[in-house]
């Protein structure tokens, strides 16, 4: 089962603060892949929702790049800034706090129904 | 693996140009993505076009625009708080300043126009462009696009106009005039038209056109025809008119008594308020004129503010100096039990 991308656009940046906790630089297609293989292929992540969430992360002061030449492309690898890392913590206990939350609201649905 | 050579790499390049990336860090970030993907997914021999066409699908749901439109709405959704916060405290800066404006002017208080100048100035140019540029973003329709901007320009106009009026600098009556023009030819009829279309609105939206028509009808109310001005300053003019010949008799008057007190002082005081006339006279109507003889010229006497006028000929203020000095040193000479003068 594929998730639908309303969920994880919610999660989106989430997902890309635990990516780069957990390596101290990726770039985009690197993100993409990594998610598919932690989550045996249900997430994917789209490069439409991914590419403007990094600018977006980047012009917010979480994320920094830097630019390396691959032969004639440009390849931009992303870290988390000081300020991205703290944002990183607040952001995976919050999504951590969520889920144990949902997984109450759906579990006591279920068991009404 | 597949190898891309340069020239493909500078097509795909010029690919995602053509289908509306702007962005030069989104292209570079697209390009070298869609490089990763031919690489790792198409076989040494494949077809690079055919490939490409399929992949690029990937990326966008009806076409690439979109992740340009996407990254450009999430920037600016980053300065979206900012803004507001921004637009909410001028908005409420304005309002105080204003309103204490008004206070220290009912209550004669100095600074009462500095206050209002900050004030409505902050409103016109800080609050309305940003609110403007906030609820242009809101808006996705033209006409209501056209609704917000005819209205917000319309009340910068309006409130300028008033501040012009007040500081007594031109342009301030057609500036008014316009905007008003645009509220009631322009902001109104659009507003109105499309708001009562939606039921949801309708009360409002009447509410609004008659508090919006109630307001231009009290402004244009303040306003003076120019029929009325002519007839206003005419009358002015006759009475400033008749004073000077009720003076001219009493001078021909204490002339003939001979027991006059302070003569000199006196002259001298009287030659020095003709002068101010004179010259007050000459900023107003461009003519020579002796005050005295001035009914028999039939001028007309205009709103000039003498305090402009004496504020920017210092040999105006200097003349104004010397007669306060003289009338000082004329009344220390009196003897008790006279009137002095104002």
């Amino acid at each position: 089962m594929i998730y639908s991308s309303e969920l994880i656009k919610g999660t989106l940046k989430t997902i890309i603060l635990k990516l780069l906790r957990d390596n101290p630089r990726m770039y985009g297609y690197e993100m993409t892949q990594r998610v598919k293989e932690l989550t045996g292929d249900k997430i994917q992540l789209t490069e439409g929702a991914l590419y403007p969430t990094l600018h977006a992360m980047e012009a917010e002061g979480i994320l920094q790049t830097e630019s390396e030449y691959i032969g004639k492309r440009v390849r931009k690898y992303y870290s988390l800034t000081p300020k991205g890392k703290t944002k990183g913590e607040e952001k995976i206990s919050e999504l951590a706090d969520f889920l144990e939350t949902m997984k109450f609201l759906i579990g006591a649905q279920t068991s009404i129904s | 693996m597949y190898s891309l050579t340069d020239q493909q790499i500078d097509w795909i390049l010029d690919d995602l140009r053509r289908r509306g990336i702007e962005t030069e860090d989104l292209q570079l970030n697209l390009l070298d993505h869609i490089c990763c993907i031919v690489e790792g997914e198409l076989e040494e021999n494949g077809d690079f076009g055919q490939f490409y066409s399929t992949i690029i699908t990937r990326f966008y749901k009806r076409e690439l625009m979109e992740v340009e439109e996407e990254t450009q709405s999430l920037l600016l959704f980053k300065n979206y708080y900012t803004m507001k916060k921004i637009m909410m405290t001028s908005g409420t800066i304005s309002a105080a300043l204003t309103a204490l404006g008004i206070l220290f002017k009912f209550m004669h208080f100095p600074g009462a126009a500095f206050l209002l100048l900050l004030g409505i100035v902050s409103f016109s140019l800080v609050f309305l462009p940003l609110l403007l540029t906030l609820r242009i973003r809101e808006r996705k329709e033209i006409k209501e696009r056209i609704i917000v901007v005819t209205g917000v320009i319309a009340g910068s106009m309006l409130s300028l106009a008033v501040l012009f009026k007040i500081q007594h600098w031109p342009f301030a009556n057609i500036m008014g005039f316009s905007a008003v023009l645009m509220f009631a030819l322009l902001f109104l009829p659009l507003y109105f038209f499309t708001g009562i279309r939606n039921p949801m609105n309708k009360e409002n939206v009447i509410v609004n056109s008659l508090i919006i028509i109630m307001g231009c009808g009290l402004f244009l109310t303040l306003v003076r025809t120019n029929q009325n001005q002519q007839r206003i300053q005419a009358d002015r003019t006759r009475d400033y008119l008749q004073q000077e010949q009720l003076l001219a008799h009493e001078r021909m008057l204490t002339s003939i008594d001979s027991a006059k007190v302070l003569a000199e002082e006196a002259k001298s005081i009287n030659q020095l308020c003709d002068d101010i006339k004179k010259k007050l006279i000459k900023f107003d109507t461009g003519l020579e004129i002796n005050p005295a003889t001035a009914y028999d010229d039939k001028i007309i006497l205009t709103e000039s503010i003498a305090n402009d006028y004496f504020s920017r000929e210092t040999e105006m203020s200097n003349k104004i100096d010397q007669l306060r000095t003289s009338l000082s040193n004329y009344n220390q000479k009196l003897s008790p039990g006279m009137a002095p003068l104002p």
